[in-house]
């Protein structure tokens, strides 16, 4: 199998669903030409030309409001915003249109849309341009989120996005565009709402999102050594979420730690330690945690940005305080 | 340096204590080793000696105070010295208590707090299926909380533990960790002898020291179980005793007819007492509430009729339980009689076999007595006493005749059922003694 990167295995999925289905496109700014912020839709422009792959303004509002005019109309866009902090101008658009239409026209109206948002921290691009976002998208009924961490589920995570009839939001980690991994040049998809056990183990069970399964894996391999088998489980989707196989490895394990890059305070990690402590909080033979950034701005300040962003570390940590 | 004195966990189940006296007052100067206060619990009293010596700087609770195991319960101090006493969840603030030095001697009674056991839900769940107090388990996770594989663990030895069935029986009815036993007997096992001397190490100290003397027999062991269960039974119910005297000729000769009928079958022996134990759990069966169990506000109607049969042993009086007599004919329940009898006087019986009675018969045939007034097993409705048969003249029918005849004395829990549904109850066992071919239909 080919060894490609996070970025181009989302560059294949959507060729081949824009080959496969005439009614994908891709808008967004710098998505053409220039082939993206993060280079994620180089080429496309020139194998599809400019009616399927549209450059915008400036202007998240009519990225976001478009595609989901678009979508509802019979099109499959698939948006592009350069970060996922720039949301904010495109919220009524999202949580108040897109994600309503299906049920208020009484599932006469689909809204098959699929929007892209890099997030995460890690590359000095300050406070508004490095938040982890997950957790808001979590809350609105009738949208599902994606975070896929390996370059293998970010293209069958995005090819099920794309073919999905209700709006995706598809959250890519900056710091992983570049991470290689084993992906086949074939189509194929990973459903959303599927978790993904990354590491088999016995003795706690280590929840991890998007670049932090890397961390919790790095973590697992210290954790080894010391006689501490951890189990990691991606969950790959945060809506819909797979908690049985969370509570499953839980009921394994007994123990259980999230790790997040998210703040702590009401992050995706609240909901998964919640899920557990309904359906398995007898199993557990130790306080849960969390790991998961503090509840303040991405620093600036490199030193500081590091120090905010917890690591492999931090898990260690978490796990041997379990103990 | 200051050191708290804890209600100690005088058994299994052991939640609470009361402080009955404070040997010592607030401020008085203690010993190592001396005695400072008595504990009390519903099995036992014990006395706690001081930990320290120093100043009694403050009594938390005072005499005739509740406490929960754990709950501290007084502070020594080193003279001079002015610990920070404690201020926890439950009992009144610290000033409160010095506020109350105007009235001197004299503590303000304090709620004492709840002693929490740190247990993760795992090993809670774990201790709820093995039914382990986890005030018992000894944590080994972080600040002492209990993991799951504390508890199991602790199943483990405690289930490796060697205990004849009695000492177990005692150690359960006690609340006593088995853990803390040192067994004297075979192999290290645990006898009914290491459970008194653990329970009443006091009694069986002075049973050694006055054993020359023989003029002092303490009330120790099972001895001591059978005193509390009875004046429990009668201080906590409303007993009072029905008796009659009926005419058992025709079921004597019905009893030898049975032997005659089964003369070369050794094994086949069938007693008044097992027809006793036949008519009572027929009867039982027409009268539920005579069947049932008294806990608390509630009372518990059985389907079973679980009868008890008292039999006496050199130390005392043992009840094993017939399980189910309603269903069992008269050679089975001769025989299974026989059976639990022989183990109780074997010292055999499994705890099972001494509980889950729903009424009791006890009888007092082999002796001169007539009729006397049972105590009720507690929690139980009813017990039968039952006397010896006589011949005695009866008249019948205008004509003295001479019939073998035997006393009955029903004791019963007034506050359970009144005296008229008890007669009937009785009028029923008595027909069915007087005439047992009544008890086929």
């Amino acid at each position: 199998m080919a060894k490609k990167t996070y970025l181009q295995a989302l560059n294949e999925a959507m060729r081949l669903e824009m080959e496969r289905d005439a009614d994908v496109f891709i808008i967004g700014e710098d998505v053409g030409k220039f082939g993206g912020c993060f280079g994620v839709t180089q080429g496309l422009f020139d194998k599809f030309g400019s009616e399927r792959v549209i450059d915008t303004p400036i202007t998240e509002s009519a990225i976001v409001g478009a595609a989901v005019g678009s979508a509802v109309s019979g099109l499959r866009p698939v948006a592009e915003l350069m970060f996922v902090d720039f949301i904010g101008c495109a919220l009524d658009q999202l949580f108040n249109q897109g994600a309503k239409m299906r049920y208020m026209f009484g599932g006469k109206a689909k809204v098959p849309m699929t929007l892209r948002m890099p997030q995460g921290a890690g590359v000095c691009a300050a406070a508004q341009h490095s938040q982890s976002l997950e957790a808001w998208f979590m809350h609105i009924p009738g949208i599902k989120v994606a975070i896929p961490s390996t370059p293998y589920d970010a293209k069958g995570l995005l090819i099920s996005a794309i073919r999905e009839d209700n709006p995706v939001i598809f959250l890519e980690h900056k710091m992983l565009y570049g991470v290689e991994g084993e992906v086949p040049d074939e189509s194929y998809t990973i459903p959303l709402g599927k978790a993904d056990v990354k590491r088999e183990g016995a003795d706690v069970t280590v929840v991890a999102t998007s670049r932090m399964v890397h961390s919790a894996l790095e973590a697992a391999e210290t954790l080894a050594a010391s006689g501490i088998s951890v189990e990691v489980v991606d969950p790959r989707s945060l809506q819909p979420l797979d908690s049985d196989t969370i509570v499953e490895s839980v009921k394994k394990t007994h123990a259980l730690v999230v790790a997040h890059e998210a703040v702590g305070f009401a992050g995706p990690g609240a909901e998964i330690i919640a899920q557990v402590a309904e359906k398995a909080l007898d199993y557990l033979d130790a306080p849960v945690k969390r790991v998961a950034a503090p509840f303040c701005p991405v620093p600036f300040s490199p030193p500081l940005e590091q120090a905010f962003i917890p690591g492999a570390d931090a898990i260690v940590a978490a796990v041997k305080s379990l103990r | 340096m200051s050191t708290t004195i804890t209600m100690p966990k005088l058994g299994l189940t052991m939640k609470t204590g009361k402080v009955s006296k404070w040997f010592k007052a607030q401020g008085a100067e203690v010993t190592k080793g001396e005695e400072l206060l008595e504990v009390e619990t519903d099995k036992i009293t014990n006395k706690v000696e001081a930990p320290e010596s120093g100043i009694l700087y403050r009594i938390l609770v005072p005499a005739k105070g509740e406490a929960a195991v754990g709950a501290d319960l007084a502070i020594i101090a080193a003279p001079g010295e002015e610990p920070d006493v404690p201020d926890v969840a439950g009992a009144a603030p610290v000033e409160k208590i010095a506020d109350k030095k105007a009235s001197p001697g004299v503590a303000a009674p304090i709620d004492a707090p709840r002693a929490e056991v740190s247990a993760s839900p795992s090993a809670r769940r774990l201790a709820r299926e093995y039914n382990i107090d986890l005030a018992l388990v000894k944590g080994s996770g972080p600040d002492g909380r209990i993991n799951e594989k504390d508890v199991v663990d602790f199943h483990e030895v405690v289930g490796k533990i060697k205990i004849t069935p009695l000492a177990a029986v005692l150690a359960a009815q006690a609340g006593l960790d088995i853990r803390s036993l040192t067994g004297t007997g075979e192999g290290g096992k645990i006898t009914r002898d290491d459970v008194a001397r653990v329970l009443y190490p006091d009694a069986v100290r002075e049973e050694e020291q006055d054993a020359a003397s023989g003029n002092v027999i303490p009330m120790s062991g099972m001895r001591l179980i059978i005193a509390e269960n009875m004046s429990m039974s009668l201080q906590s119910t409303a007993q009072l005793t029905l008796m009659t005297e009926v005419d058992v000729t025709n079921c004597l000769a019905f009893l030898e007819n049975v032997r005659a009928a089964h003369k070369r079958d050794a094994s086949f022996r069938v007693s008044m007492n097992d027809v006793l134990i036949l008519a009572v759990s027929r009867a039982l069966k027409k009268f539920p509430r005579m069947n049932s169990t008294r806990d608390g506000d509630v009372i518990i109607m059985h389907d079973a009729a679980n009868v008890g049969v008292a039999v006496a042993l050199p130390e005392g009086l043992i009840v094993p339980v017939l399980r189910n007599a309603h269903t069992k004919g008269l050679e089975r329940i001769a025989r299974e009689t026989r059976e639990i009898a022989a183990k109780a006087r074997a010292g055999t019986l499994d705890p099972d076999e001494v509980s889950g009675g729903t009424f009791t018969i006890t009888n007092l045939g082999h002796s001169v007595v007539d009729m006397f007034t049972p105590i009720l097993k507690p929690c139980e409705t009813g017990i039968l006493g039952v006397g010896r048969v006589a011949e005695k003249p009866v008249v019948i029918n205008g004509e003295i005749k001479i019939r073998s005849m035997m006393g009955l004395s029903l004791t019963f829990d007034h506050r359970v059922l009144d005296g008229a549904p008890a007669a009937e109850f009785l009028n029923l066992v008595y027909d069915f003694i007087q005439h047992p071919a009544v008890m086929i239909f």
